[in-house]
């Protein structure tokens, strides 16, 4: 990797308790291209020698995924070079093929876990460009989760990091909250949960430390996590397994499904802290990848709903109905 | 010395207006009304009219952008479209406001000229030209209700045009009478070789912006951001 760059928001939408989507269109359009400008000079390397420009194609907010994607499309345009569309979710999952401490030798395939602020899919990465998404959270999303946690305890946003902090001084068996595991399925639930601290507080008085109740929280979390991503790796037969996404970013959770996966006999991997969180990093390696098994000329449009597993051009997963290098101009 | 070949893109209304213009007199225009306006629609666009004139993106001298006030969603997309080629290409880069285009739009009005563009809520985006080939509205462009701006405006005679205008074609009429003339829709939306015109101009008189620094012409906060200032806070 030549140079990474990122411009988080997350302060100017705190105080808003979550993103505010016209907000954040806004800033992404004025904070977009000093970046490519910043990130181009620190790689020394001109965008005209660029092979290929790649954008989050979704899922995400249409506003702030218009943004990438006309920016992408415009520097591409001027140059003659080819545009690609990448899957978000997919995205997340190339953390595991970035250099890191406990990334070496990741290998496919394996059953992993991306869990955010938007999302807890669990996936069968069998090969590149080949994947299968075996359960996802039926309500809330676990980073969702985390928020309304802290909102609940009175913390900032986002809230996967204030909940962790406050939770190292607390008690994570003090309060025994609910695990949905669900029939043992490979689908999650976290509403249930966020309702039952919001019940404990509500009923509890003050007799209780609240860093008891974010340890107890993040523990219920990262418990049904960690055991169903290892549970639906041993049934599958692969050797290893991996979690990415902001919540992946959590040490607790980290321990847990590297506990789980030496009692079981698996590899876990783990992408460094600051590749699970949102990146461009990772959205080049996953369009390297599919460059690479050259299947990657789409004429992506942006979809905020767009699945895992597929990029743009809906229904037109026939790699010789995609434009070649030159129709991509367009 | 070539002749300086400019692309003008406004995506702010609509309408999505484009045209390639070069200063020997070519050019090629194209006005898409009633297809969502999005990134891809952008460059579709583009594409062809680069096509269209046997011409290709290295041989690109100017960009010139309808930079709004109108549609959030349209005008970041077509500054977007216009900051990267510049940039990508270091071209001089000119914005111009929407409503300048449809002003300048009106040949020879021979009254003040009031370009409306719908703003919602029972909203204007709106500015007085005195006289639109004289450039930039005096007193700016404001967003208000309706009824604001036509008191601000008084009871002198008129020419009303955009989407705002058609609109409100009622009101505006009870208010101002035969004074009021409200242009026919195909002046409503800003047209590509006018904004194509006014960024000629405009970078002859050394107006141009910075591709890293420009942003629309919002003329609103965001509704999330609004109720946030308007709430009570400690």
């Amino acid at each position: 990797m030549l140079a990474d760059l990122l411009a988080s928001q997350a302060a100017m939408h705190g105080r808003f308790g979550g993103v505010v989507p016209e907000m954040a269109s806004r800033r992404h359009l004025e904070l977009v291209l000093p970046l490519i400008d910043e990130v181009l000079a620190r790689a020394g390397i001109p965008l005209s020698d660029m092979s290929a420009i790649a954008f989050t194609a979704g899922p995400g907010l249409v506003g702030s995924l218009l943004v990438g994607a006309t920016t992408a499309r415009a520097l591409a345009f001027a140059h003659g070079l080819p545009v690609l569309g990448v899957n978000h979710l997919e995205a997340h999952l190339y953390a595991h093929f970035l250099p890191g401490a406990q990334t070496r030798g990741f290998r496919l395939p394996a059953v992993c876990l991306i869990v955010s602020g938007g999302h807890t899919d669990l996936v069968l990465w069998e090969d590149h460009g080949r994947l299968k998404v075996m359960g996802r959270t039926r309500d809330d999303a676990a980073g969702e989760a985390f928020d309304k946690t802290a909102r609940l305890l009175g913390l900032g946003y986002p809230g996967g990091p204030e909940v962790e902090r406050l939770a190292r001084q607390g008690d994570p068996a003090a309060i025994p909250f609910p695990r949905a595991y669900l029939d043992d399925g490979d689908d999650f639930s976290f509403s249930g949960l966020k309702t039952a601290v919001a019940t404990f507080l509500r009923h509890s008085g003050p007799s209780f430390r609240l860093a008891d109740v974010a340890a107890s929280f993040q523990q219920a979390c990262v418990e049904v996590l960690a055991a169903k991503l290892v549970r639906a790796a041993c049934r599958e037969g692969v050797k290893g397994i991996g979690i990415c996404g902001g919540v992946a970013a959590n040490t607790v959770l980290r321990r847990e499904v590297a506990d789980r996966a030496r009692m079981a006999g698996l590899a876990a991997w783990f992408p460094e802290p600051a590749l699970c969180t949102d990146n461009a990093a990772v959205v080049a390696c996953a369009a390297w990848h599919a460059l690479d098994r050259s299947v990657a000329w789409y004429n992506p449009t942006v979809d905020p709903n767009l699945p895992l597993g597929r990029v743009g051009d809906h229904g037109d997963s026939d790699p010789g109905k995609r434009g070649d290098k030159h129709e991509n101009l367009s | 010395m070539t002749a300086l070949l400019l692309l003008a893109m406004d995506a702010s209304t609509a309408c999505l207006s484009l045209a390639l213009t070069r200063d020997d007199g070519f050019h090629i225009e194209m006005g898409h009304r009633g297809a969502k306006v999005r990134a891809e629609s952008v460059f579709a666009a583009v594409h062809r009219l680069f096509q269209d004139a046997g011409m290709r993106p290295a041989e690109l001298g100017a960009v010139v952008v309808g930079a709004g006030p109108g549609s959030f969603t349209g005008t970041r997309i077509a500054v977007a479209a216009a900051k990267g080629l510049a940039y990508a290409r270091s071209l001089p880069l000119v914005a111009v406001s929407t409503l300048d285009v449809l002003a300048a739009g009106l040949p020879a009005p021979g009254r003040r000229v009031c370009p409306l563009l719908d703003a919602r809520r029972e909203e204007v985006y709106g500015a007085v030209y005195p006289n639109p080939h004289d450039g930039c509205p005096p007193g700016g462009y404001v967003n208000m209700s309706l009824t604001g701006f036509l008191d601000l405006l008084g009871d002198g005679p008129a020419a009303f045009l955009g989407d705002g205008a058609l609109r409100n074609r009622r009101q505006i009429a009870e208010r101002l009478g035969e004074r009021a003339w409200i242009a026919a829709e195909e002046w409503a939306y800003p047209r590509g070789l006018v904004l194509a015109r006014l960024g000629r101009e405009r970078l002859e008189a050394g107006e141009t912006t910075d591709p890293l620094t420009l942003v629309p012409l919002y003329l609103r906060r965001s509704e999330a951001e609004q109720a946030w200032l308007r709430s009570p806070r400690d």
